[in-house]
């Protein structure tokens, strides 16, 4: 085409160069650097100028006799847990934990899957926020309002938090739920102030999951959970002092998962759990792999609200 | 062709002085082009502008409905959490990508062809930045807490890269459509005083700084339009890179892959340049720009649409040969979801209907030309609309641990945000049209003058003036 | 007469006594002695010797347990085991125990016998002041972190200002030169 030619033999167009002066070029460059604090890291400055940490302490880290700070841990024995079958109910391990927390409906923030074993048999998997050491969640968090805490659990500050859902989409064991809504008003929410401890009202429009119970377990009692499992299938213990127990007994941690060669869930993923499983299907409890099936979750105390908003899954 | 005597009369209309100036004719037709959206107004154009308003009430009547309600009124839910709005999100950082290449990557390698188009793209790069950045807001669970992200931030979060990415790129943008637009305000307020309202001229006055044209001015923008061009091109790369590393950072199956950045900045400079297409093809019709920007223009953009689309083709091998041998574990589900099951439509019709057949459309002689070109730019810009849609929705569907995978359905309120959001972006290039120059006068004059010079074989003194052109 | 009986319980008390303080102070069982002391904070060394000649009993296995406490459960924790050497000595690993005194639980069969033995011992451990985990993760990489980042976006932003300070360069370069030259720009003089 003959304007092809034509472009290539043309003269090049007025920029030639900045012939006003490199040096006064240079010197409005460094003009603009130092005359402006580029804004964008202008917060950052201003809040390290503060003194401001990401870390919103709920009061001090729970400390062990020896004074050193504790590592919660869960380890549920999956021999012992048959999604209560025998007890002919829903799983009272999320029950527990709905009733005590007043979880809204439909999350469920221990939540009993059911996997397929080799050989067609299933087996019950309670799954709790696996608290990781490496969470894809705070992570990705913008606003840093999931963190991580001294303990190495994982918590949300419901206050900070934006509701953009990027962290729903980082957790890979699908353990953190959205108020789509505004989900019903909790008795004990009339009487309680919120804390990222205790998640009391659901804000709507905000993140909501499991927090290990942080502010019983520094009172001594155990998670909803771990005294809800009618098989004290569940364990709760501190990997520093190397104890725990499933309200019942008392093991240590370490010798308790290498005898029992225990595994976490999606190891590959590199996200360090701290929620052992110890492999099984509920033989120790008299199940038997191929009794497949468990009752759906309930949410007794929602239903004693009038007008509660729900959602699904 | 123009009548001579329409060429004479247009002349005298440009007043003594435009007579009395070489190349009258040519440059006169050009200026007039150019003044006409400012000088009159049809009425269409208020009806075009009353429907995209409705469009826009109707959505923002939807938005209060989520405002008051919550998200819930969405169809998402905690397995499938984003969805429409994040998909329009990152289709209009897409888009935005029009002006960069364009504007930049042409003006880089001094492409001369580009210059009746340049001003559209910039336009169309900061109205969708400018619509997309909304739609973030939009699917916020708490909008009335979108300044925690300026006081609480982490920098190590893929959504801060994106704030910082997005604000960088439309400061940059707007600088990138300003700066070259200087001179063409100018000769707005010089020529078209009493001509139009008041406003205007002032508006004009103050946004073209005071332009003389003189050598240390032309100096001033050449240098200031050189360091813009050459950064905005790595911006923008780095714009659509993290906006994809939103979905790649995590350790969902179809989304932990390492080419999403590269793939998403083809895809955006592919749907970038349709939407360009497309928005040329109307104001062309609309504004009688068919003298500047000719089929040659809607051609080289085809090729350039065309090889945009063998990349993303190329794309598409690299990630599903390379998954699919393997099959590793949610693989083999997405697979059956995106290429059989439940999306095999969106996906079949994305990969043929807007990636094969455009090219084919540049392929053949018979299509290559405006009509053509125009067919492949809306079948790849709905097809990069669909792209993005079952990619944010199967990533979130492969089940994470023993469940039932959910399904997606969006609600009335979601499909009326999104197409107000298209309408604000069509509204804000309508209001865009009528008070800034539409087209770069400055840039396609100084293009034509050197077309002109070639063919005599010496080169332009400066200062000279030119012997009147025969025809346009 | 009384005297005598008196003496002979005084005597037969002493020995009883003196038996019983033999018995706590150090753990025996019916022929066999332990001794338990701690070897740094995570080890407890465990000296196995029999009764009468005070030999060292070698290749016995040894396990031992402590009474634990948490979440209002108590209960009785098995520490380690091991077996015992050449010289009778078995030092098992142990989880570090918090300071202070702890009762320990040494069970063992003894070469002969088909029951296990118990004796009971107290330990003192030292305390353990420093935390064991500490909830981190990542590669630290000198160079590459945040601080990279926010250089660069800084970088970038004083290049857009500069960009934006030429249009008030304009604007003056606008003003000192006066009267307008030409109107379309294209033939704008140089």
């Amino acid at each position: 085409m003959v304007d092809d030619q034509r472009d290539v033999q043309a003269p090049l167009p007025r920029l030639d160069g900045p012939q006003m002066g490199r040096r006064g070029f240079l010197r409005v460059l460094a003009l603009g650097a130092l005359g402006f604090a580029p804004l964008p890291i202008l917060p950052s400055l201003i809040r390290a100028a503060l003194g401001g940490s990401v870390v919103r302490s709920m009061g001090d880290a729970a400390r062990a006799p020896s004074g050193r700070i504790r590592q919660w841990t869960m380890i549920i024995d999956l021999r012992y847990c048959d999604g209560c079958q025998s007890v002919g109910k829903p799983p009272q391990c999320t029950a527990a934990c709905i009733q005590g927390h007043f979880a809204p409906e439909p999350m469920e923030w221990i939540e009993v899957f059911e996997g397929d074993l080799p050989g067609g048999g299933t087996q019950f998997i309670p799954t709790p926020c696996q608290q990781c050491q490496n969470p894809p969640c705070v992570n990705v968090c913008p606003v840093a309002a999931t963190f991580s805490t001294p303990e190495g659990t994982v918590l949300i500050d419901q206050d900070r938090c934006i509701g953009c859902r990027i962290c729903m989409a980082a957790c890979p064991y699908d353990r953190r739920f959205f108020n789509w809504g505004k989900a019903p008003v909790p008795p004990e929410a009339q009487l309680a102030r919120y804390s990222a401890e205790h998640q009391v009202p659901a804000k709507r429009g905000t993140v909501m999951k499991c927090d290990f119970c942080p502010d019983m377990i520094r009172s001594g009692t155990l998670p909803y959970c771990v005294q809800g499992c009618p098989k004290h299938a569940i364990y709760y213990g501190d990997l520093e002092e190397d104890v725990a127990t499933n309200g019942e007994e008392i093991v240590a941690p370490s010798r308790f998962l290498s005898g029992n060669q225990a595994n976490r869930l999606k190891e590959n993923l590199g996200t360090k759990p701290r929620v052992y499983y110890i492999a099984g299907h509920g033989e120790a409890v008299g199940r038997d792999a191929f009794a497949k099936g468990r009752m759906p979750t309930e949410w007794p105390w929602a239903e004693l609200v009038k007008g509660a908003k729900t959602w699904k899954r | 062709m123009e009548a001579l005597g329409d060429q004479r009369s247009r002349r005298q209309a440009a007043g003594p002085l435009a007579a009395a100036e070489p190349r009258a004719g040519w440059l006169a037709r050009l200026e007039q082009t150019a003044f006409a959206p400012i000088t009159g107004t049809s009425r269409w154009y208020y009806l075009w502008v009353a429907f995209l308003l409705l469009v826009i009430a109707w959505g923002v009547y939807a938005y209060s409905h989520q405002l008051r309600d919550g998200l819930i009124v969405t169809g998402m839910r905690d397995r499938i959490s984003w969805g429409l709005y994040i998909t329009t999100f990152v289709f209009f950082i897409g888009i935005s990508h029009a002006g960069t290449l364009i504007s930049a990557i042409l003006r880089v390698s001094q492409a001369r062809w580009r210059t009746p188009i340049t001003r559209m793209a910039e336009f169309i790069t900061v109205v969708a930045l400018f619509s997309g950045a909304i739609f973030v807001i939009i699917d916020l669970g708490r909008p009335d807490r979108v300044l925690n992200i300026i006081r609480y931030g982490r920098w190590q979060s893929p959504i801060i890269w994106d704030v910082l990415a997005i604000t960088t790129y439309l400061t940059a943008s707007i600088a990138y459509l300003f700066l070259p637009m200087i001179p063409d305000l100018a000769l707005f307020r010089d020529r078209l005083a009493g001509r139009v309202a008041p406003w205007r001229i002032w508006l004009y006055d103050l946004l073209s700084v005071r332009w003389r044209g003189t050598g240390a001015q032309w100096r001033s923008m050449g240098t200031a339009i050189t360091i813009a061009m050459i950064l905005i091109i790595p911006i923008a790369v780095s714009v659509h890179t993290v906006v994809s590393w939103i979905f790649a950072m995590t350790l969902r199956e179809p989304w932990n892959s390492t080419i999403f950045g590269a793939f998403f900045v083809a895809g955006a400079i592919f749907s970038g340049i349709a939407t360009l297409i497309i928005v040329m093809a109307i104001l062309r019709k609309v504004y009688h720009l068919e003298e500047y920007v000719t089929e040659k223009h809607f051609v080289y953009l085809g090729y350039m649409l065309a090889a945009f689309a063998l990349i993303m083709i190329y794309g598409n091998v690299s990630e599903y040969v390379t998954t699919g041998y393997k099959l590793e574990e949610g693989a083999e589900f997405h697979f059956r979801q995106l290429f059989l099951e439940q999306f095999a439509g969106f996906y079949w019709f994305y990969f043929i209907g807007g990636l094969v057949v455009p090219g084919l459309l540049m392929l053949f002689p018979r299509t290559r030309n405006i009509w053509g070109v125009v067919a492949a730019a809306l079948l790849v810009d709905v097809a990069m609309w669909i792209e993005r849609y079952f990619i944010v929705v199967t990533g979130f569907r492969v089940p994470l641990m023993p469940y039932e995978p959910s399904t997606y359905a969006p609600t009335w309120v979601e499909f009326s945000i999104v197409t107000a959001g298209f309408a604000l972006f069509a509204l804000l290039i309508t209001l865009f049209v009528k008070v800034f120059p539409i087209i770069a006068v400055w840039e396609v004059a100084e293009d034509q003058e050197s077309i002109e010079v070639a063919p005599a074989g010496r080169p332009l003194a400066p200062g000279a003036t030119l012997e009147p052109a025969e025809g346009g | 007469m009384s005297s005598k009986i008196v003496v002979k319980v005084i005597l037969v008390s002493i020995a009883l006594g003196a038996a019983a303080f033999a018995l706590a102070v150090r753990a025996n069982a019916s022929h066999m002695e332990a001794e338990i002391t701690t070897e740094g904070p995570a080890a407890l060394q465990v000296r196995l010797r029999s009764a009468d000649q005070g030999l060292p009993i070698a290749n016995i296995a040894v396990t031992l347990s402590a009474d634990e406490s948490f979440g209002g459960v108590t209960g009785r924790v098995e520490l380690g085991q091991t077996s015992t050497d050449q010289n009778g000595v078995a030092t098992v690993r142990v989880h570090p125990l918090s300071a202070g005194d702890h009762e320990v639980r040494i069970e063992y069969v003894a070469p002969g016998e088909t029951e296990p033995e118990v004796a009971t011992a107290f330990v003192t451990m030292p305390g353990i002041t420093s935390q064991l985990y500490s909830s981190s993760a990542g590669v630290q990489i000198p160079g590459v972190n945040v601080s990279l980042l926010i250089a660069l976006v800084a970088t970038v932003w004083a290049v857009l200002l500069s960009v934006a300070l030429r249009v008030i360069v304009i604007a003056r370069a606008g003003t000192d030169a006066g009267a307008p030259t030409s109107q379309a720009g294209a033939t704008g003089g140089r």
